[in-house]
């Protein structure tokens, strides 16, 4: 179980990464569609960050309440599209995380709340895409 | 430019054909060693680490550069304790490659290092963050022609321990 929860808590780690970074996207971007995308994402994410501690928990773990640092790092100095780039990275590694997650019989009670997570991150990935082109 | 990790070379060269001059560059650096970690019931020992080049997180074998003067089987040893904490019983060469011939000059050695044991915690420079992963070695090929691992190195050392097992 340890092993699992272990995966978990990596996931949530780059959960928070993505709140992170979506803030710092914020601030470089002064179009009001823009910042209502993000926040949206943001807020997505947020809630992910929730559903995961609570299923940490149900299966007997301790959520970590710290990014990760991959998804985190900064370029110096960092543009809009950096900033969104990486946000996209870090979902695109969450969509993959929980895949294989999904089967882990220890996680049958959560499996429903990983699939909800990963399926909002397909949704925001596409979305947040389309600020790009 | 002279950097931690590789210098650039620019070499000027005359086109015999049209007798014009233009710029060739090289990166040079040393050698790289990359391991295929493989334990007693056939896991690889692999490590998920950012990457700044593509900026994703890629599941690897591990390796790198190898130091001035030392062996290809003690760098093999070297990067797998550094990076995963953990220690062969055997390793063994399986091939050399290079890497990009076209604009680099080094060479690239693959090691398959046997008996794998974890025996000591990770020792990471500062900007290496890494997570090991055991995985299946049959559940490789999957995880290539799904896309789970795209490093290209990577897969040409699992292609040299095709061949190597096939014999």
């Amino acid at each position: 179980m340890a092993d699992v929860v272990a995966k978990l808590n990596e996931v949530l780690a780059d959960e928070w990464a993505c709140v992170r970074v979506l803030r710092r996207a914020e601030a470089l971007s002064d179009e009001p569609g823009q910042l209502e995308v993000l926040k949206r994402v943001r807020k997505d994410c947020s809630l992910n960050c929730v559903t995961l501690a609570n299923a940490i928990r149900v299966v007997g773990g301790r959520p970590t309440d710290i990014p990760s640092t991959r998804f985190t790092l900064k370029l110096t100095p960092e543009s809009f599209a950096d900033a969104t780039d990486m946000v996209q990275s870090a979902q695109r590694h969450i969509i993959d995380g929980i895949g294989t997650l999904l089967d882990e019989p220890a996680l049958k009670s959560v499996r429903s709340q990983l699939g909800q997570i990963q399926q909002l991150h397909k949704d925001d990935v596409r979305w947040l895409g389309s600020l790009l082109q | 430019m002279d950097g931690r990790i590789f210098k650039v070379r620019r070499d000027t060269v005359i086109n015999p054909r049209t007798g014009h001059p233009h710029d060739m560059y090289v990166l040079e650096q040393s050698d790289w060693v990359n391991v295929i970690p493989l334990t007693d019931d056939d896991q690889v020992v692999m490590i998920e680490q950012w990457r700044h080049g593509t900026r994703t997180v890629e599941l690897e074998t591990p390796g790198g550069l190898m130091d001035e003067g030392e062996g290809i089987e003690a760098a093999a040893r070297r990067e797998l304790l550094e990076e995963t904490g953990y220690a062969p019983a055997k390793v063994e060469r399986l091939g050399t490659v290079f890497p990009n011939p076209a604009i680099q000059h080094n060479r690239q050695h693959y090691v398959l290092a046997t008996g794998c044991r974890k025996v000591a915690e990770m020792q990471l420079d500062h900007a290496e963050d890494i997570i090991v992963r055991l995985v299946p070695l049959r559940d490789v090929a999957g995880l290539i022609r799904t896309g789970k691992i795209m490093h290209g190195i990577v897969i040409g050392g699992f292609y040299w321990l095709d061949m190597y097992r096939r014999g």
